[in-house]
C-alpha cells in the first residue's frame, strides 16, 4: 500500500503539540495571577511555532498555491483536514489578538481587558481541539492505525511539551510536569491494554514493544521521556540544571510518542 | 438515476492486461501508477498450485472514505454514483489517498492532482463502455446499472454468488466479483497501486 503522508506530515504531527501545549500550559501555570513574562513568551512562542508549522503543512501540499481551498471550502465538513486547517487559521488569528493586547497594555502588569479574556478563553477551546485533532486526522488513514484511539495521548503529549517549555522558561511547571508524567504513563498502559486484544492490534503492539520501533519506544518515549524525568524531578526537586534536563528529556519523549503514533503500522 | 457498477467474473479473466493497457492509453496514466491493473496471485504448493488473475480498480464505494476525507471538495460523486476527482479543486493534500483502503488513488504529477479510475465517465456519458470493458477479450467485465433488473450486470449478479474486495472495510463497493475459488482474500493486504520499489531503473549499469 502507498504511504500517502511522509516526513513533513510526521513533523507536523510531532510539532503541533508544542504551540497547543504552550497555550494551555501558560494559561494553567499563570491562571492565579499571571506571570507577565510567561504570558508574553507563551503567546509569542505559540504564534511563531504555529505559523512555522503552517508553513510546513502548506509545503507538504502537492499544490501549495491552492492551500486556501481548505480554508474557504465548507462543503465537506466530514473531512478532518477541513476542520484542522480552519482551526489552525482561527488559532493564529486569536493569538495575533492576544499578542496585540499583551504588547499594547501599559503598564505591562496591568490585567488584560475583558474582551481579551474572552479571546483567551476561545483560544483555550481551539487549542484543546487542536490537541485532539491529530487523532481524528490519522484515524482516517489506513497507514496510521495506532493513532485512531489515541486522542488522550495526543492531548497529554501536547501538555507535556507545553509544560516542559514553561519549565525551561523558568516558570513553575514542575508539579504540572509530574502530574502529566503520571497521567501519560497510565494512558500508555491503557493504550497497550487496548491493543492487546485483536490479532491485528497485537501485531502493532509487538512492533512497538519488541519490533523495529522498540528502541524508540522504550529508549526515548518511556525511558527518557517518562522514567528519567520523573526520577529527576522527584529526587532533585531544587536543582535547576536537573529540572532543565528533565524538561528537555520530556520534550524528546513526547515527540517520540507522537511520532510513533503516526508511524507504527504504516 | 442509475447506480453504475462493474461485475468482474474471475472464472474468465486470463490475466492478459488488456484492461490495464487500455486504461493507461485512455488516460495517459504515468509510469508506476495504475487506475486499473491485474494482480497475479499464486496459491498452494507444488504440485497443487493455482494462479489467480484478479483485476482491481477503484471500487466507487457507496460509502467512499476518499469522499469524506477530502477537505476541498475535489472528490465528488456524480449523479450515476461514480466517484471522481475534480482536478481544479485538488491541492494534493493526499487525504483521499490515506483514506482509501484499496490504494486506488495516486498523485498524477503531470496533472498536478490526485487521480483514479472514473469508470470512464467521459465515455459512459456518451453511451459507450469503459475502456477496460471494451478491451477485455473474454468479457469478464460487465459494466452497467446495478439498479436496473434487466441490465446484464444485474442479471449476472443475481445469477451468481458475488462478493467484494475487502468487505471488512465496510465501504460497500460497487465493483462486484464472481470468485468461486475465493481468491480475493489473497490480496486483502494489497492495493491497486503496484509496488515498484524493486524495479530496476532501466539505466545501463
Amino acid at each position: 500500500m502507498t504511504v500517502a503522508w511522509g516526513p513533513l506530515l510526521a513533523a507536523y504531527v510531532v510539532l503541533v503539540g508544542l504551540p497547543t501545549g504552550l497555550t494551555l500550559m501558560t494559561w494553567w501555570v499563570g491562571r492565579s495571577g499571571a506571570s507577565v513574562r510567561l504570558e508574553r513568551i507563551g503567546a509569542w512562542g505559540a504564534l511563531v511555532a504555529l505559523v512555522a508549522i503552517s508553513v510546513l503543512l502548506v509545503a507538504d501540499l502537492g499544490r501549495p498555491e491552492r492551500f486556501h481551498l481548505m480554508l474557504v471550502r465548507f462543503d465537506n465538513l466530514a473531512s478532518p483536514i477541513s476542520w484542522g486547517a480552519k482551526l489552525i487559521a482561527l488559532k493564529i488569528l486569536l493569538l495575533l489578538l492576544v499578542v496585540h493586547a499583551v504588547e499594547r497594555r501599559r503598564p505591562p502588569d496591568r490585567p488584560l481587558p475583558r474582551l481579551t479574556k474572552v479571546v483567551a478563553v476561545l483560544l483555550l477551546a481551539v487549542s484543546f481541539a487542536l490537541a485532539l485533532y491529530p487523532a481524528a486526522l490519522l484515524a482516517r488513514s489506513w497507514a496510521s492505525p495506532l493513532a485512531g484511539g489515541a486522542g488522550v495521548l495526543f492531548v497529554l503529549t501536547a501538555l507535556l511539551m507545553g509544560a516542559a517549555v514553561v519549565v525551561l522558561l523558568g516558570g513553575e511547571g514542575r508539579t504540572a510536569l509530574l502530574g502529566l508524567l503520571a497521567a501519560s504513563a497510565v494512558a500508555l498502559a491503557v493504550e497497550a491494554l487496548a491493543l492487546a486484544g485483536r490479532p491485528g492490534d497485537r501485531l502493532l503492539l509487538a512492533e512497538l514493544t519488541t519490533g523495529g520501533s522498540a528502541p524508540l519506544f522504550w529508549g526515548v518515549a518511556v525511558g527518557a521521556g517518562l522514567l528519567l524525568p520523573a526520577a529527576g524531578l522527584l529526587t532533585l526537586p531544587r536543582n535547576r540544571v536537573v529540572t532543565a534536563l528533565c524538561a528537555v528529556a520530556v520534550l524528546a519523549g513526547a515527540a517520540a510518542t507522537r511520532y510513533l503514533l503516526f508511524a507504527v503500522g504504516s | 438515476m442509475a447506480r453504475l457498477g462493474m461485475l468482474i467474473d474471475l472464472r474468465t479473466c486470463i490475466g492478459c492486461h488488456a484492461c490495464s493497457v487500455a486504461c493507461k492509453a485512455e488516460f495517459d496514466v504515468p509510469l508506476g501508477n495504475f487506475r486499473d491493473t491485474v494482480k497475479y496471485v499464486e496459491e498452494g504448493a507444488y504440485p497443487k498450485v493455482t494462479r489467480h488473475f484478479i483485476p482491481v480498480l477503484c471500487n466507487h464505494c457507496e460509502d467512499a472514505p476518499c469522499l469524506s476525507a477530502c477537505p476541498t471538495g475535489a472528490v465528488v460523486r456524480l449523479d450515476d454514483g461514480q466517484v471522481t476527482i475534480e482536478d481544479g479543486d485538488c491541492n494534493l493534500n493526499r487525504a483521499c489517498m490515506a483514506a482509501c483502503p484499496y490504494d486506488a488513488i495516486y498523485v498524477d504529477e503531470d496533472r498536478g492532482a490526485a487521480a483514479k479510475c472514473t469508470f470512464c465517465d467521459h465515455r459512459t456519458a456518451e453511451g459507450r463502455q469503459p475502456a477496460c470493458v471494451d478491451a477485455c477479450p473474454t468479457n469478464c467485465r460487465v459494466f452497467g446499472d446495478l439498479d436496473d433488473p434487466e441490465s446484464e450486470i444485474a442479471v449476472r449478479a443475481a445469477a451468481n454468488d458475488v462478493t467484494v474486495w475487502k468487505e471488512s472495510a465496510g465501504t460497500r463497493p460497487k465493483v462486484l466479483y464472481v470468485d468461486p475459488k475465493n481468491a480475493l482474500p489473497l490480496i486483502e493486504e494489497q492495493g491497486v497501486q503496484v509496488d515498484t520499489t524493486a524495479d530496476l531503473s532501466g539505466e545501463p549499469a
